[in-house]
């Protein structure tokens, strides 16, 4: 029993740290979501080319990890940029629908151009990502943080912690909410809204683009298909925790974290999506706002 | 201060203004009245580009912005303080101050600014850190004009500012007009409650499905026997 609660303890700790990867995800479906009311479902691209980036700079390159992740981060913000361009500012005049199915093209399109590139380089799924963290952890008493887990911790958390200050404390927060609010009011205040969008864009890119390094570095692998698993846990820990909130997709990060290794620990590895996806169906029965979502106000 | 000539607004293939010309100038309150869907909001929100023109220039302090978009026309003093207040009800009350403030950079003048619009409205002050969304009627439309006064604007529109009041405060709003007007704020006003806009107004122009049908000195008006009966609803 005294071991089973150490693991018990241990696993919710490895959850709540790896799911810090699942809250970036989710912050940068949420920033889209709160100000355009659109899915962006080429959301999961930019973790896909952030986790290569990450791969292409650690493992062959070698850069060290603070650098590889800015690479990451900025090649991420690259796709967030045509994604602004292609999927949104040309469609913006449409139904809400019509740019969101234009990201879900752009996220088929680009998936498969890459698996093709992909595999003329490699002929396994899945290529190696290096760790310089494997093996540190700390020790405290009978648990055990994992080095990588903690870096991983780190990073989302000063991620967060710099999105507040941009929203709370600059002038472009100030645009965005009042963008999120109502476009209209943003223009009567002299916001010019498009560019403050293709910001929001770049900005929720550039976190995909960091959860695609950590996401690749603590599975030490990087695959093609990266990308569609991070729409889904990224669309899960968002509406979990309550689209259009940041509080609710950290949230939801972390209790995806925790779920998913805890259901792989009490149950199965098998029955770990069914049993995410259990909760989060009870979860949206008893609050279909999601945990911390409020119903009208606070989009972002 | 600002010339608008043979304004057209459609949405798809019904036009809500045809042709419509109205003149602003400088320390002048004039006033647009019409019943319910006579193109008021339309024409204003196409003066300040958040609806599209279909035809007609707009001139305003000597420039042409008919085809600004709006953040450009925000900046160069036409402030619209729109129909339906559109607060942020998320923020506090001074939050939504310095939203009104957000193309300007003179750090101190906007504190300055700040300070006298809760002079103006000492409400504001007191519920400075109060989330807006949870304020009253009243209290958000003074919010509203607050914020558009922290825009230092050259004309100041008011859509609709006593809409959905109760009768005390509509009393208000008209005393808060008149106020800026003894200051000689140039002010473009939309109103339903026509008989209070025109007492309040030096000019003002009848609307009546998309066209303007009268206009001239609001005092004249207010007692055109025809006016009174037709939309005033008056004898």
């Amino acid at each position: 029993m005294y071991f089973f609660a150490i693991d018990l303890t241990q696993t919710t700790i490895d959850g709540l740290l790896f799911g810090s990867t699942y809250a970036l995800v989710a912050i940068g479906f949420t920033l889209i979501w709160g100000l355009l009311r659109i899915l962006n479902l080429a959301h999961g691209v930019t973790v896909m080319v952030g986790m290569f980036a990450g791969m292409l700079s650690a493992t062959i390159i070698g850069l060290p990890f603070y650098l590889g992740i800015l690479i990451s981060m900025c090649a991420g913000a690259l796709v967030g940029f045509l994604i602004d361009r292609i999927c949104y500012r040309p469609l913006r005049a449409a139904h809400e629908l019509v740019p969101m199915i234009a990201t879900l093209g752009f996220w088929i399109l680009i998936e498969e151009v890459f698996i093709k590139i992909y595999s003329k380089f490699w002929f396994r799924d899945y290529v190696p990502f290096a760790n310089p963290f494997d093996g540190a952890g700390l020790e405290i008493g009978q648990i055990r943080l994992r080095g990588d887990y903690l870096v991983t911790l780190a990073v989302a958390t000063l991620l967060v912690i710099i999105l507040y200050f941009l929203i709370y404390r600059t002038r472009l927060g100030l645009a965005m909410r009042m963008i999120a609010e109502d476009h209209d009011i943003g223009s009567l205040m002299g916001v010019p809204v498009g560019r403050v969008l293709t910001t929001a864009f770049l900005l929720s890119a550039a976190y995909g683009g960091a959860a695609g390094y950590l996401l690749g570095m603590t599975a030490n692998l990087a695959g093609p298909y990266a990308g569609s698993q991070a729409v889904v846990k990224g669309l899960f820990s968002m509406i979990l925790g309550g689209a259009g909130s940041i509080p609710g997709a950290i949230v939801g990060g972390l209790s995806l974290g925790v779920l998913e290794l805890q259901s792989s620990f009490l149950f199965s590895f098998a029955y770990r999506d069914a049993i995410a996806m259990l909760a989060l169906f009870l979860v949206l029965i008893v609050r279909p706002q999601g945990l911390v979502g409020k119903r009208t106000a606070d989009r972002i | 201060m600002l010339d608008v000539e043979n304004l057209t607004v459609s949405y798809g293939a019904i036009s809500a203004v045809r042709n419509v010309s109205i003149t602003v100038r400088a320390g002048e309150v004039v006033t647009l009245i019409g019943a319910n869907g006579a193109g008021k909001t339309s024409i204003v929100k196409a003066l300040s580009g958040i609806v599209p023109k279909a035809s007609g220039t707009t001139k305003f302090r000597d420039a042409d912005i008919s085809t600004l978009p709006a953040h450009e026309i925000t900046r160069r003093g036409l402030i619209h303080v729109p129909e339906g207040r559109k607060l942020v009800p998320s923020m506090t009350v001074e939050e939504n101050l310095l939203c009104g403030a957000y193309c300007r950079s003179d750090k101190q003048e906007i504190a300055a600014d700040l300070d006298a619009v809760m002079m103006r409205f000492p409400r504001l002050r007191e519920r400075r850190r109060q989330i807006a969304g949870t304020m009253s009627g009243g209290e958000r439309q003074m919010l509203a004009i607050g914020r558009g006064l922290m825009a230092r604007p050259e004309l100041l529109i008011l859509d609709e500012p006593s809409l959905g009041l109760a009768p005390l405060l509509v009393e208000e709003v008209f005393n808060i007009i008149a106020g800026l007007k003894r200051e000689g704020k140039t002010i473009l006003l939309i109103e339903q409650n026509a008989l209070e806009a025109l007492y309040s107004s030096d000019r003002a122009y009848v609307l009546r499905v998309g066209e303007v049908v009268m206009s001239g000195l609001s005092s004249q008006l207010a007692e055109d026997p025809e006016l009174r009966r037709a939309y005033l609803g008056v004898n």
